[in-house]
């Protein structure tokens, strides 16, 4: 997130994944410089380690192409979660089996239902809500989240996709606090 | 409090001084007044919530307390009109040292008496270059949402100091609203205790 609370850009498309004056540079320097991301380590390899994930439509793809068959998310063909994904969608599609045990999986029941299903996949292993905005903004305004690990990057952006909006009051607590100069990791849970 | 205030992992840079910095108390969803903020209701719904990591106004321990020694006194007060005139000038006196208002319009009748505060109607650049001359080796303590941003856009604001609250507001005035698109920082310093994450941001020049 950018201190002044984006997650992504405005217009979201194939080829600016990231939305206008937006460069995923801008937000995750410190998972891809070189200089950086031994630094964080911790952070990096925490984010996938879980049972399952959950993500939305938007995340899995641009909004024109994440209907085709062909179309089998952003990343190769054997993406980094190697553990069920399941996809928040608006129509059904059949599971897609990638390699490295990684499998997607189209919920289009809502995210309580995708929720549980990734709850009893992940047997006692985290649940990890991996995004987009959209989507971590529904689970917050249900209270359907425990914790909340961000990393809030040293730039203002002035427009895009807003963590945090139309998400009602709530407390937290910081658990957790680590970075450098280019990202404050915070770790909080949600207070209930 | 403070229970557990410590240093992050992150090593204290020295910060450069005299410098400009805004210090402002923030919601993690970004707000620095709650809803319905108007006369009667300062700072608005909840605002109190935003404040209550700074205790009895007194000197916190730790390195909380370090924080508060770089504006107990500042340097010099930059602060916005809005801000002034909310508070009557802080009765002409804030801590001793002197004032400065950017305005485009001439001061109230009370400045009259307040000698420490001095309207500056020919831009921020100027309004914080008289600023800096005044607060000697200590900072200039930015007041102010607006004038922040300000300052900001023209380049003369140095660093920003957010105590960031773990609380989301859902509503209110939010401190980057009206943002030049892109800012660039350097996180320079991180305090971590239960009530506030203190992150200190450079500009980037």
């Amino acid at each position: 997130m950018s201190l002044d609370g984006f997650t992504a850009g405005l217009n979201q498309t194939f080829e600016k994944p990231f939305g206008d004056n937006f460069d995923a540079d801008l937000l995750d320097r410190w998972m891809f410089d070189e200089s950086e991301k031994h630094k964080h380590k911790k952070e990096i390899d925490a984010i996938l380690d879980a049972g399952a994930f959950i993500m939305g439509s938007n995340m899995f793809g641009p909004y024109d192409r994440r209907d085709k068959p062909e179309w089998k998310g952003w990343w190769d063909d054997n993406p980094p979660y190697h553990a069920p994904v399941f996809v928040l969608f608006h129509k059904k599609r059949e599971p897609i089996e990638m390699e490295g045990g990684t499998t997607f999986i189209f919920v289009t029941e809502g995210i309580e239902t995708a929720l549980s299903k990734a709850k009893e996949a992940a047997g006692n292993r985290d649940v990890k809500i991996m995004g987009g905005a959209n989507t971590v903004n529904q689970y917050l305004a249900a209270e359907l989240i425990d914790e909340l690990w961000l990393h809030i990057a040293p730039v203002t952006i002035g427009a895009g996709t807003r963590l945090f909006e139309g998400v009602p009051n709530l407390n937290l607590e910081p658990i957790e606090v680590s970075g450098t100069s280019v990202v404050t990791h915070i770790r909080y849970k949600v207070l209930k | 409090m403070n229970k557990r205030s410590k240093q992050s992992s992150q090593p204290a840079r020295s910060l450069k001084q005299p410098a400009s910095v805004l210090y402002m108390s923030m919601s993690l969803d970004g707000y620095i007044a709650g809803p319905n903020d108007k006369v009667g209701n300062p700072g608005g719904d909840g605002f109190d919530r935003l404040h209550e990591w700074f205790g009895d106004f007194s000197r916190p321990s730790g390195a909380v307390g370090e924080l508060w020694d770089e504006w107990h006194p500042p340097g010099a007060i930059l602060a916005g009109r809005r801000t002034v005139e909310q508070v009557d000038h802080w009765g002409g006196n804030n801590q001793g040292v002197r004032i400065f208002v950017p305005s485009h319009r001439p001061p109230g009748s009370s400045v009259a008496n307040y000698p420490l505060v001095k309207y500056v109607l020919d831009g921020i650049e100027s309004t914080m270059a008289q600023a800096k001359a005044a607060a000697g080796n200590r900072i200039v303590l930015v007041h102010g949402a607006y004038t922040a941003q300000r300052a900001l856009e023209a380049g003369v604001l140095d660093e920003l100091q957010i105590h960031q609250i773990p609380v989301l507001f859902g509503g209110g005035r939010r401190l980057f609203d009206v943002l030049p698109s892109r800012v660039e920082l350097e996180i320079v310093r991180v305090i971590d205790t239960p009530e506030a994450t203190h992150i200190r941001y450079r500009v980037h020049r």
